[in-house]
Parts: C-alpha cells; sequence; structure tokens
C-alpha cells in the first residue's frame, strides 16, 4: 500500500510542476515525472505475489503478469514522442521569442 | 467486405511512409487527397453495409476478441467516421494553395503527413474496440495535431502549440491511467469485455477512480466548459486550414470517446446516473453556453467568435446527451453532424479569403458582400443555419434540441436554451452588418472566382439539403440511440 501512495505523490508532484513552473523546459520534466507515476502504476498492478517472471519454466509455476508491462513499452514510447515533440517547439518558440519563461511570453 | 474496417487505417498508414520518401509536395499532395477520397468511398460502403447487416467485426491476425484486438465497426461508428473523413477530404480538396501559403516550403510533405496521422488517429479512436488501442490512437491524433498547430504564420502559433501539448498529454495520462484502474479490476482490455464484467453489485474503489479519470481526460479532450481554454488559443493560432478540419473533427472525437466510455463501457453501472455526473455536467454545460456565447459578442477577432462559438455549440451537444434520453441523444447525433458542416463551412470561408494572414478582425470583412456575391452569400446562409433559422440544418438541430428537453424532467432549461439562442443573434448581426452594410476598406481586392470557393457553396447547400431532406442525420441518429438505449433497457 505504502508504495501506491508513493507513487500517488510523484503523479501529483508531476502535475504541480506542469502547473506552477512558468520555464517551458521544466514543465517538460514536469510532464516527464507525471507520466512515469503512471508507467509505475502499471508495473506495480502486474507484480504476482511470490510471482516469477514471465518466462516460461514449467506449467505449475506462478508467474507476475506480463500484459502491462507491455502495454507500458507503448505509452512509453508515445511519452518520448511527446517530449522530444515538446523540446522541439521549445528551439522554436526560443528563436523567435528569445525567452522560454512562460508569463514572458504571455507579454508579449 | 469484412476487410473495410481495417484499410480505412491501414491504407493512409501504409501512404504515409511513400510521402516521406518522396519528399515531394505535389505528389504528397495527390496521395493524400486520393486517400482521403479512397477512405469517404470505404467509409460509405461500410455505412452501407452496417446499416443492411448489423455490427461488422474484424479480428486482426485472426486473433479472436477477448485475447485478440477486435475493430468493432457499429452504426455509431459509422456515423462518426463519416463526419470525419467528409471533413477531412473537403479541407484537403479546397486547401491545396492554402497549405502552400501558409506552410513552410520544406515542411509541406511533413505537413500533409502529419494531417493523415491525425486522421487515422481519428478513425482508430471510432473503430477501435480496445481500450488500450484507443489510447494509443488518441496519442496519434494528438501528437500530429500538435505538430499541425504549430504550422501557423501567426508567431504564436508555436506557444499554442506547446500549451496544447501540455493539457492534451495531461488528458491522455489520466486517461492512461483510467484504463489501468479498470484492467486492475476486470482484467481486461476489450470493451464489449469490460462492460460485462462489470455490474450495479460490485462497484470497487479502481472503478469510482476509473470513472473520475475518465472525466476529466475526456473533459479535457471534448473542450467541456471550465477546461475550454486551449481551444480558443487553438483556433485563433494555427493555420486557418487545420482550424477548419479541427472545427468538425476535433473535439466531436471527444464527444465521441464519451459516449463509447460513459454509455457502452459503463453502461451496467450507469456511471452519468448513479454518481449524479449527469446533473453536474448539465450544470457545467449550461454555464458553458451562456458564458461563451457572451464572449463571442465581445470579440473583435473573427477566428475567437467562432472558436466561443464552438464551445456553445458542443454545450448544446453535451446537454442533450447529459438527458439521459434516447431522444437526447439523437438530438446530440443530429446537432454533431450539423454543427460540423456548418462550422466547416464558416472557418472555410475565412481559410479562403484571406489566405496568408491571421488575426482577421471583423472590420476586415466589411463590404465583402458586394465583392465576393456567391461566396458571402454562402456565409450567410451558414450563419442563419449556426442561428437556427427555418429551412436550415440548424433548425432541425436545435427543434430536436429544444423539444428532447421538453420531454425530459429538467424542461427549463429549454428557456434558457432558447435565451442564448437569442444571444447569437448578436454576434451574427455583427458579421452580417460588417459584411452587406460596410464600406469596403480595401478596393483592390478582385471578386474574381476561384475553384476552393466551390467547396463553401457546396457546405451551404449541403447545409440547407441537411435542413429539408433529414434522412440521413435524424433518421440515422434515432436508429444510433435507439440500439444504444436498448441495450441499456436490457
Amino acid at each position: 500500500m505504502t508504495i501506491y501512495l508513493l507513487n500517488m505523490a510523484l503523479f501529483s508532484l508531476g502535475l504541480i510542476i506542469i502547473i506552477r513552473e512558468s520555464n517551458l523546459i521544466k514543465k517538460i520534466i514536469g510532464l516527464n515525472i507525471f507520466q512515469s507515476s503512471v508507467f509505475i502504476f502499471y508495473l506495480l498492478i502486474s507484480k504476482v505475489e511470490n510471482g516469477l517472471p514471465p518466462v516460461f519454466i514449467d506449467a505449475t509455476s506462478v508467474y507476475s503478469n506480463p500484459l502491462p508491462h507491455v502495454l507500458i513499452l507503448t505509452a512509453i514510447v508515445v511519452s518520448i514522442a511527446t517530449t522530444s515533440l515538446a523540446l522541439a517547439l521549445v528551439i522554436k518558440i526560443k528563436n523567435i521569442y528569445k525567452t522560454i519563461e512562460e508569463d514572458e511570453l504571455d507579454e508579449t | 467486405m469484412s476487410q473495410i474496417p481495417i484499410l480505412i487505417i491501414i491504407l493512409p498508414l501504409i501512404i504515409v511512409p511513400i510521402i516521406l520518401l518522396l519528399r515531394n509536395n505535389l505528389y504528397s499532395y495527390i496521395l493524400s487527397i486520393a486517400v482521403s477520397l479512397i477512405n469517404l468511398v470505404l467509409t460509405i460502403l461500410l455505412l452501407q453495409y452496417v446499416l443492411k447487416s448489423g455490427n461488422l467485426y474484424y479480428e486482426l491476425g485472426s486473433w479472436s476478441a477477448p485475447i485478440g484486438i477486435r475493430l468493432n465497426a457499429d452504426l455509431l461508428a459509422c456515423y462518426f467516421l463519416l463526419l470525419i473523413n467528409l471533413m477531412s477530404f473537403i479541407c484537403l480538396a479546397a486547401g491545396k494553395k492554402i497549405i502552400d501559403d501558409t506552410v513552410q516550403e520544406n515542411n509541406i510533405f511533413l505537413f500533409y503527413i502529419a494531417w493523415l496521422l491525425c486522421n487515422i488517429g481519428f478513425c482508430g479512436i471510432i473503430l477501435t474496440d480496445d481500450i488500450f488501442n484507443l489510447f494509443v490512437f488518441l496519442e496519434i491524433s494528438s501528437l500530429s495535431s500538435y505538430f499541425l498547430i504549430s504550422q501557423g504564420t501567426h508567431k504564436a502559433s508555436p506557444i499554442a502549440a506547446i500549451q496544447y501539448l501540455f493539457i492534451g498529454s495531461i488528458g491522455a495520462v489520466f486517461i492512461l491511467l483510467a484504463i489501468g484502474m479498470l484492467y486492475v479490476n476486470t482484467g481486461t482490455l476489450n470493451m464489449t469485455d469490460i462492460s460485462q464484467s462489470i455490474s450495479i453489485g460490485n462497484i470497487s474503489l479502481p472503478i469510482v477512480l476509473s470513472i473520475g479519470l475518465f472525466f476529466v481526460g475526456i473533459g479535457i479532450k471534448s473542450a467541456l466548459f471550465p477546461l475550454h481554454g486551449w481551444l480558443v488559443k487553438t483556433y485563433s493560432y494555427a493555420p486557418s486550414i487545420v482550424v477548419t478540419y479541427f472545427s468538425g473533427t476535433s473535439t466531436k472525437v471527444g464527444i465521441y470517446i464519451l459516449l463509447r466510455v460513459f454509455l457502452d463501457i459503463f453502461h451496467t453501472i450507469e456511471p452519468l446516473e448513479y454518481y449524479d455526473l449527469a446533473s453536474f455536467i448539465l450544470f457545467l454545460s449550461l454555464l458553458g453556453v451562456f458564458l461563451s456565447t457572451f464572449f463571442a459578442i465581445r470579440q473583435n477577432e473573427v477566428n475567437k467568435m467562432l472558436a466561443y462559438s464552438s464551445i456553445a455549440q458542443l454545450s448544446y451537444i453535451l446537454i442533450a446527451i447529459m438527458l439521459m434520453t434516447p431522444e437526447g441523444l439523437s438530438a446530440a447525433l443530429i446537432h454533431i453532424f450539423n454543427h460540423s458542416i456548418i462550422k466547416t463551412g464558416l472557418f472555410l470561408t475565412i481559410a479562403v479569403l484571406f489566405v496568408n494572414q491571421s488575426n482577421i478582425t471583423i472590420s476586415d470583412l466589411s463590404g465583402y458582400g458586394k465583392n465576393f456575391p456567391v461566396l458571402m452569400l454562402s456565409f450567410l446562409i451558414l450563419i442563419l443555419s449556426l442561428i437556427g433559422l427555418p429551412l436550415t440544418s440548424g433548425f432541425i438541430s436545435k427543434w430536436y434540441l429544444v423539444s428532447s428537453i421538453l420531454d425530459s424532467n429538467v424542461w427549463y432549461i429549454s428557456i434558457m436554451v432558447l435565451v442564448t439562442s437569442f444571444m447569437t443573434v448578436f454576434y451574427a448581426w455583427l458579421l452580417i452588418e460588417k459584411i452587406y452594410f460596410s464600406d469596403l476598406v480595401d478596393s483592390k481586392k478582385y471578386s474574381h472566382f476561384e475553384f476552393r470557393y466551390s467547396f463553401v457553396i457546396l457546405l451551404a447547400i449541403a447545409s440547407i439539403f441537411l435542413g429539408i431532406d433529414t434522412t440521413l442525420t435524424v433518421d440515422l441518429s434515432e436508429e444510433i440511440s435507439n440500439q444504444f438505449y436498448m441495450v441499456l433497457d436490457k
């Protein structure tokens, strides 16, 4: 249960960083923390008590659930794409406005 | 015939790498418009097939449902597919010159790739029967739409794109977490399977959390009233043709996800009624209609005015859905189709007239009625349709909306709907006055007719046609909502 609470703290932390920070790079870092917390959640739910890694040894052993791992692999790819696109946009903004602080961007 | 659902997704996916390898602007345009046309034809064939012989399932790799991934083309999916592919085709057909003039020369082929990927994402969301696939397709369409938005001529367009990226990603992560919660509780990702394995008796914490997370995520995607901020910014800074495309599709797809999740996946526990979510959303939407209509009147820029008007119309659609009656659902579906045609037409007029310009104010339109008589007549028809004058499609939607509200137990809302409809006249009048009763500012503007104007005229004719002959929208919508509520009653 503790680990779920810790994960929830990570989730809220990411969300707070995205909302409160004005620097766009820090916002992107916040977004990454936010997304990672959900990935960790998927890993947590796949754990089966006393479960072995999901590699077939014999039919009687208990295995952890491999499906969430596969799902989250896709989500990680999506997250990388989002991050790189966001960084590319930040470069473009920096070239146009010479700043990446959001409150300064709103004034111009 | 049974391959059509997968073809709609896979054909553009094959075209995308070809465009990337060719790196030629003209060929990429020809390929994208060809594939959109094929998609449109396939969608019509699919709709006919589904109308005749019921749901069409396609199992990917022949793995059967709970284990394999399945595409499910039911009537609701076909209805939205028709809308999406029609709008994509019209915007591409009318938008060749606009795209050439607004987007940077070396980015044009990438622009078409992003456009096709965005359309693939929308079609995938609509067709899939696997809830994790829904998330993946949602991200495909969102990521490509961030790129499309950043290509505007206005210097603030990258800012609009990155702000939409942050809010859109938060929404997507909420949906991802909601899917995880559902998976914890049911152990399956197939939508049909999930809806069978949750029942009113065993509502646990993950299900409740999942409902809440879905609500926020979908609210962001469909611009539900307090979460609508991104829409106005996006619509004012994105390239005009992208705005035209998104006005008819992206928020409508958000509403599709809402229908799928709350009326299909969760139908056994009726979350909208059980937790009083329906009255909550109804209240927010009413507030949204009032405030956004009010804001629309105060706007000076045409795009911002139309954006606020879009939020108001989306709120009407949500109000109709949240009545939780079959009549309400069919009114919402009718309005989704009609509003897409009207708004696409209005944004397209602005896009074809001011090809290389952003921040178009209302006074820029002064005197255009004399110089562009046919185009402006179409614009006028579309505006009148937005107000809901008889003989236009807007009237049909408003009629069904108000009558469905009167039939429900919250009949007093109909007064507010009528009042806000009347308020629409104010901002519509601001436009009409400038167009027809002001002198021309720039007399050099020529009135030579161009091919791309004809699509606006086509949409205006469609708007009148749907106002007189309602077989397509009304009959189909009633059929869909009857199917939905028949399932609910079981």
